[in-house]
């Protein structure tokens, strides 16, 4: 045998069994030659043994004799010369010679009954052709028949095992011809070779996949366990065609493909004792283990396709000559099926798999895009753009805006450090948490801190979060940071590039972690880049990285805010190239501070002043619905402004001027493109001092706190954003923007 | 004193439910109004307070004190208090200040009714 195999593919063997195919349709030729002088003989027999009949009868007892000694000698020479198989000659013999005689003596008694008929009713036969004709006739229709049944019948009696053979063959030939699931033609192999060989314990050992030599030259082979038994079988039919059962894959074996048993079955394609290799053989010692003493390779145009390995026999004889010439019969059939099987399998597990990936592909972006806001948040004077491009497989990118009290945006871009569907639900857990604690805390690293701390009791091992967290405010222009190991943000400004530095450990690493805070001015004209390593960790078809440096360069050039976006994205796809798949995601966040904020003052739609006495603040109310009622407020949201208008003139009236009526609450109502604004102010020189406490029902029942004080918080609570210049000469700000957004929380 | 822009009706449904109707503002100048009022409307067997707001006009933070005083007051006696015909931005204020975890809020006088226990 020759083995071609190469490492990574499928063993290739030239079979010594294509010489012997050659040598056994010789034979086959010769025999069927053989078998038509026999059947030639054999009429000629018939007739003699007629005529010796005939003759001995009538006297002549020479004639007989002189036939038979005739017809051995022919006999003799058929067989000597070995033109006919000697056990077929005798079958037939034997089934050619009894057929002959029941046939002579139903012809014989029929004439015999014939004439017996004529005497007892004493009536002369018509004529002797009578009584010849109807035994004859008889005799005819009864050959075909009996010569069927007769032939049966002594193939089951003195040629069982020829006679099994034949048609347990033919039968496992025609159930596996049309079958391509792997389960099936595995049982049906079992199945036969457990009804017909009874062995003690059998499995099929089948490669793993068609191609499953592995880097180490090792084989990987599927242990398919014997089917449970069947019940009892009642006539050899229902043995030969009981249905299979379903088998199940046990474990996987590895078999060196220089192992030296596994070299011997693939050499000689017949079953072996494992027994003698065991020593030097790690294939004959896995035999061993599961009390397999006998395999036989499964081979398809060459290729192994597995083995099939055999206990001993339940009745402790040996595997002889028929059982081996069996199996290697079944084995030669069952091989080819197997291997399409197994191609078939493989497809389709792959399509599968393929499917599977897909469908995982396709929920962790939904999560993503699910999570990620639907709406950006409506700052006056800045413009916010965002760009999200997940990679084929998601890399759990993340960015969030939570409005806050007074006109304040928390800003968040992060990174979970994993990718699919863990990193998709770990990024929603982190967003959640975010904003829970956002509400909470106000310092940036504080939030990171807490965050870290609820994260790390809960993050599954080797995954962490990379997190930047600011909060800008725009009257201000501050933005106050902190950053859990995520990629700086860059601040635009007067054509220079900064980074927004802070440092701090990702979330979700280690307990305990303090996280820096920063805080940089974010000027008229200023624009944000907040961005993920998807961006500048991109390669291109040379396996250069986009970098920071060029990120960089390319952010002094001067760009229109709105197109910030879009440049960087085409400078990416410059970079790549044609064909570029994205290694991970891109996600984009741009903050931009209009330069024109400060040129265009709001403008001054209506001052005027009223004195300080209870309920006209009721008053004041009625004048600013009037006023705003055509600026484009929804009804709820100018209701809500002029509840608050109210609290803060009767606040006014009642805490800056003492309700001294001849102190005037002074109202301006400004209006700009995105905003209405009312500013209020009494005669105060005081500095103005506020409420810090926040009113809280269960107290006040509680009588812990006055059952009063909700003023503050009502208008707090109704308006977008409440702007308190404390110094005289004080007054309060409230803004409503004119746009549909919901109240700050 | 200021004059008072609310005037309140009291109805003794039955023993133990009386209903106060609100017309015109509630402000700090209703303070005496309501809780004459409820002097009137609560007897010993009365168990549930029910306010009409179908004619408030205006309520603000000192009307907000006077229901929660009033709730104080209604606690001692173990006495609930309903509402119904509030508008929606009335409502919008129950639940920033979250009067409305304390007084059960309805649509309509049968609502409110059936919640006493009619």
């Amino acid at each position: 045998m020759q083995q071609s195999g190469h490492r990574g593919g499928p063993i290739s063997i030239q079979n010594k069994n294509n010489t012997r195919t050659v040598r056994l349709s010789c034979g086959q030729r010769l025999r069927q030659i053989g078998r038509n002088i026999v059947f030639g003989i054999a009429w000629i027999m018939r007739g003699f043994v007629i005529i010796a009949a005939v003759v001995f009868l009538a006297g002549h007892a020479y004639i007989p004799l002189i036939f038979s000694l005739l017809l051995t000698a022919i006999i003799f020479a058929l067989v000597r010369s070995r033109l006919v198989s000697f056990p077929l000659f005798l079958n037939r013999s034997l089934t050619y010679t009894i057929l002959t005689s029941i046939l002579a003596i139903v012809y014989f008694s029929g004439i015999a009954v014939y004439e017996l008929f004529s005497q007892l009713f004493d009536t002369h036969p018509a004529n002797n052709e009578i009584a010849v004709i109807i035994p004859t006739l008889i005799t005819v229709a009864l050959f075909q028949p009996l010569r069927q049944n007769l032939q049966q019948f002594i193939d089951k009696r003195f040629y069982r095992h020829t006679y099994n053979a034949e048609q347990v063959i033919a039968s496992f030939s025609a159930s596996i011809r049309e079958e391509i699931d792997l389960n099936q033609i595995s049982a049906l192999l079992l199945n036969t070779i457990r009804d017909n060989l009874l062995p003690s314990s059998f499995e099929l050992w089948l490669q793993e996949t068609t191609t499953s030599l592995d880097t180490q030259g090792n084989l990987h082979l599927f242990v398919w366990q014997a089917p449970p038994p069947p019940p009892p079988p009642t006539t050899t039919t229902s043995l030969l065609y009981s249905q299979p059962e379903k088998t199940l894959p046990k474990h996987l074996i590895s078999v060196s493909e220089d192992d030296p048993l596994l070299k011997m079955l693939l050499a000689e394609g017949t079953l072996l004792e494992a027994l003698n290799f065991v020593p030097v053989s790690t294939l004959a010692q896995e035999l061993q283990q599961s009390h397999l003493s006998n395999s036989m390779a499964l081979i398809s145009r060459g290729e192994l396709v597995g083995l099939l390995t055999l206990g001993p026999r339940l009745s402790g004889q040996k595997y002889e000559l028929y059982d081996q010439n069996l199996l290697s019969n079944l084995v030669a059939q069952a091989a080819p099926a197997l291997r399409v099987a197994q191609v078939v399998r493989e497809q389709q597990d792959q399509a599968l798999a393929h499917e599977r990936i897909e469908q995982e592909l396709r929920t962790a972006q939904l999560i993503q895009r699910t999570l990620l806001p639907k709406e950006l948040p409506h700052l006056p004077g800045c413009q916010i753009t965002t760009y999200y491009q997940p990679a084929r497989e998601v890399g759990g990118d993340f960015y969030d805006f939570h409005v806050l009290a007074d006109g304040r945006l928390g800003i968040v871009i992060g990174d979970v450090a994993d990718k699919g569907i863990p990193a998709a639900l770990f990024m929603t857990t982190t967003c959640t948490m975010l904003r829970s604690v956002a509400k909470e805390i106000e310092p940036p690293g504080e939030v990171l801190a807490h965050v870290n701390e609820l994260l790390y009791s809960n993050i599954p091992t080797g995954m962490f979060v990379t997190c930047f967290y600011a909060i800008f405010d725009l009257h201000k222009g501050e933005l106050w940071y902190a950053n859990a190991g995520h990629d700086l943000p860059y601040q635009q400004r007067k054509g220079q590039v900064h980074e927004i530095r802070a440092t701090g450990m990702p979330l979700g690493l280690l307990p305990g972690m303090l996280y820096e805070e920063g805080c940089v001015t974010i000027h008229p004209g200023d624009t944000l880049l907040f961005y993920s390593d998807g961006l500048v960790e991109a390669h291109n078809s040379t396996r250069t990285m986009f970098g920071f440096p060029r990120l960089e360069q390319l952010l002094l050039r001067e760009i229109e805010p709105a197109g910030l976006i879009e440049y960087l994205l085409k400078s990416l796809a410059a970079f790549t190239g044609e064909g570029w798949e994205q290694e991970d995601d891109v996600t984009l966040v741009t903050l931009h501070r209009n330069a024109e904020e400060q040129e265009q003052p709001p403008m001054l739609l209506a001052e005027w002043s009223l004195a300080s006495v209870p309920g006209n603040e009721h008053t004041a109310m009625e004048q600013v619905a009037e006023r705003v009622r055509p600026l484009g407020l929804t009804d709820e949201r100018r209701d809500n402004l002029e509840t608050a208008v109210a609290e803060a003139v009767m606040n006014a009236m009642e805490h800056g001027n003492h309700y001294q009526p001849e102190k005037l609450v002074t109202i301006q109502l400004f209006n700009t493109s995105e905003t209405i604004l009312v500013r209020i102010r009494d005669e105060s020189t005081d500095t103005l001092v506020l409420p810090e406490s926040t009113p809280d029902l269960n107290a006040k029942l509680a009588g812990q706190q006055t059952a009063r004080g909700w003023g503050l918080f009502l208008i707090k609570s109704l308006v977008d954003e409440l702007h308190i210049h404390p110094t005289p000469p004080a007054y309060i700000e409230l803004l409503m923007y004119k746009q549909n957004q919901s109240s700050p929380p | 004193m200021p004059p008072t822009n609310v005037s309140i009706q009291v109805e003794q449904i039955n023993p133990t439910t009386s209903r106060l109707s609100i017309q015109g503002d509630l402000s700090s100048t209703a303070e005496n109004a309501l809780m004459d009022a409820y002097s009137k409307a609560s007897t010993t067997t009365t168990r549930v307070i029910i306010l009409d707001f179908t004619r408030l006009s205006y309520m603000n933070s000192s009307g907000i004190g006077l229901l929660v005083t009033l709730l104080i007051r209604m606690n001692r006696q173990k006495q609930r208090m309903l509402c119904y015909g509030l508008n929606e931005h009335y409502r919008h204020i129950f639940t920033l200040t979250r009067l409305n975890d304390v007084i059960t809020v309805h649509q309509t006088l049968e609502e409110a009714l059936a919640d006493a226990g009619h």
